[in-house]
């Protein structure tokens, strides 16, 4: 879209949301349109000073205040509300909504059945109907909402929870006893990430992991210094010096859908269009699994502490097949 | 007169103009009184702005309208309120916090995806109940991210481009690498809808070379889809198409033929995880020891096996197939077969 434009769209909607908020800070207006407070300070009032309605007496020019940090608008009743959301910005706030993980049950998702809704009055039921069933996302499991209700209560109280939650690395259910202190969804998968105050540390937790919270009557204070905002990140894993490197070889029909994965770890490139991937890990035992999932196009290849490991695992699951014969 | 005034303020004292007058405006008026048209330039120079102005401001979503006569006989221009204005949405804090959490994740991207979005959130701000701190405090409790940023901005790009053409019934073109070739190829695809699953987005469409209905990845799309211009829709859509059931289906639902029964049990540990994710179509059995059996519908094909096993890695160890007695041989087998490689 051309600059002008663009920058009118932009001010047709900013405008009406000054009007109804008179004093309405730089910072807030900066968090709507993606810049920051002192740009939004030198813009604004530059952009609306000359703008009016005929035959442009003092009072039909937009008045435009600031206070510091503040503005207030005067003069633009003609602008009082912003205008409808084209058909590419409903569509593309309906692809926004239809990424939340669909947790039933949990008032977020109570949300975007709701906001749909009033999407459908909004803009013409039937356009909005019709666009509804055309966007759409993996359907959500049936406890995984009320899990991410009492997790959602004990933040708001600041309330320890406990929980039953299934460690990958070991493999098994593990109590917990956890500080919540944000709910993260990272493309589809919902964490609660908090300190968990056995281990003091703080831990994320994939919700579809965990069995059962517990809410208890225990307190807490979030440290000011946590920032949720640090978890908004390409990749959710974040390396650590202690991590171990793993490496896997895939063959080629594997090896393009693993070239896609991120992040982009060290890769080299083998005869046939095969590859060995050098994955710094935590925990060999996930990069075990991610391997396995591969079945004979991968193999992991060293250290041979994690050679061991798959040889383990397979004759665990070996054994698992020999006493589940129905 | 004056002479020489920015496109962007001359548009806004447009609009301006025709929402305040809320009545016909004749051309010649505007030509008069508006600044941005009321300037030396020839009849017909000015005539040709205010054209292109009007189909500019059309485009995104402005309804400049012609009236021949109204009811008091006047002839002019006008815009609607009621067509103009956002209906005011009554949202709930729920809701609220909601788009507060979706305008974070908005905030940084330079793509159009986030570009649209931010224009969407911001026309529904007006309504929002919630007071600048609890919505300062909103991003500290929630974060959604639903693109890898800066990796993800030709899928933001293809995205972006893709939800017009589902929106307006236009073509897509555009080349794409198969996972199961390996191949480039070019595709020419009635898009009928966009799903999200795991953290990609997938086209649903119809596949015009292949007359199929198929599912394409957009981070497999190379380069740039290709849409063409204009509003009238190019192609019908199916009767009752949901695009929820092609991305809800399990990778080895894709196959074709006959459907068996499949058993596979699950170790007391991550049973109730099976149980509280089952799809449709599939029931899940429990047993006094704790275990679980997930019982569901398979085909017989190497694909269901390798699709099959891939979902059982993610529990290795911890499950077994039962039956059909085939698939649970060429599991056992294909186990073997793994384990003598790190002897």
């Amino acid at each position: 879209m051309a600059l002008p434009l663009a920058k009118l769209r932009l001010y047709l909607s900013l405008i009406p949301l000054l009007r109804s908020r008179p004093g309405i800070t730089f910072r807030e207006i900066g968090d709507h349109l993606g810049i920051s407070a002192q740009a939004a300070k030198r813009e604004i009032p530059e952009a609306l000073m000359l703008c009016g309605v005929p035959p442009y007496m003092p009072h039909d020019y937009i008045a435009c205040f600031t206070e510091e940090d503040r503005v207030i608008l005067r003069f633009a009743e003609h602008f009082k509300r912003p205008a409808r959301l084209t058909m590419s910005e409903a569509a593309t706030l309906l692809l926004a909504l239809r990424s939340i993980p669909p947790a039933r049950g949990a008032p977020m998702a109570q949300a975007v059945a709701g906001l749909i809704r009033k999407l459908e009055r909004s803009l013409g039921t039937r356009d909005v109907k019709k666009l509804a069933r055309r966007i759409g996302a993996r359907r959500a499991s049936g406890t995984f909402g009320s899990r991410v209700k009492l997790i959602e209560q004990a933040m708001n109280d600041q309330r320890e929870i406990e929980l039953e939650y299934y460690t990958q690395r070991r493999r098994a259910l593990t109590e917990r006893r956890v500080r919540p202190y944000a709910l993260i969804d990272h493309l589809g998968q919902v964490y609660v990430v908090g300190r968990d105050s056995l281990r003091s540390k703080e831990l994320s937790f994939r919700v579809d992991r965990i069995r059962s919270v517990t809410l208890t009557d225990k307190t807490f204070e979030k440290p000011r210094s946590f920032n949720a905002q640090r978890y908004r990140r390409s990749d959710f894993y974040r390396p650590s010096p202690n991590d171990d490197t793993v490496r896997v070889k895939f063959a080629e029909a594997a090896a393009r859908y693993v070239r896609e994965l991120g992040p982009a770890t060290e890769i080299k490139e083998k005869a046939g269009g095969a590859i060995e991937r050098h994955v710094r890990t935590d925990s060999h035992r996930w990069v075990v699994d991610w391997s396995l999932q591969h079945g004979d196009n991968a193999e992991v290849t060293g250290p041979p502490k994690a050679r061991r490991e798959v040889k383990a695992v397979l004759d665990e699951w070996l054994g698992f097949y020999e006493k589940h014969k129905k | 007169m004056i002479d020489a005034v920015p496109k962007f303020e001359r548009l806004m004292n447009l609009v301006a103009y025709l929402l305040a007058s809320g009545e016909p405006v004749p051309f010649s008026t505007i030509r008069k009184s508006v600044v941005g048209y009321n300037d030396f330039a020839r009849e017909d120079a000015v005539e040709k702005r205010f054209d292109r102005d009007k189909k500019e401001l059309r485009e995104i979503g402005i309804p400049v309208e012609y009236i021949a006569s109204d009811e008091q006989g006047r002839d002019g221009y006008f815009i609607p309120r009621e067509a103009y204005f956002h209906t005011e949405l009554a949202l709930t804090q729920d809701e609220a916090t909601l788009l507060v959490m979706l305008g974070n994740s908005a905030r940084n991207g330079n793509d159009a995806v986030h570009a649209n979005l931010r224009s969407a959130l911001l026309k529904m701000a007006i309504d929002s109940p919630l007071q600048e701190e609890v919505a300062a405090s909103v991003t500290q409790k929630r974060v959604h991210a639903f693109t890898r940023g800066k990796r993800d901005r030709a899928v933001l790009d293809n995205l972006d481009r893709l939800v017009n053409a589902v929106a307006r019934r236009k073509p897509a073109k555009f080349k794409y690498k198969a996972a199961s070739t390996n191949r480039v190829q070019q595709r020419q695809v009635h898009p009928y809808g966009l799903g999200y699953r795991g953290g990609e987005w997938y086209l649903v469409g119809l596949d015009l070379a292949r007359d199929d209905l198929r599912q394409f990845k957009l981070s497999r799309v190379q380069g740039t889809v290709a849409v063409p211009k204009g509003k009238k829709p190019e192609f019908d859509m199916p009767t009752g198409f949901d695009v929820e059931k092609f991305v809800d289906r399990d990778p080895w639902e894709y196959e074709k033929g006959n459907e068996e029964d499949a058993h596979i049990v699950f170790h007391s540990d991550v049973a109730w995880m099976v149980r509280e994710n089952l799809r449709r179509g599939q029931t899940f059995e429990e047993r006094k020891d704790g275990t679980g059996v997930l019982h569901l519908k398979v085909r017989k094909s190497d694909h269901t096996h390798s699709k099959l096993l891939q979902y059982l890695a993610s529990f290795s160890g911890q499950c077994a197939v039962v039956k059909p007695a085939w698939l649970r041989k060429q599991a056992i087998a294909h186990l073997q077969e793994l384990r003598k490689r790190y002897d």
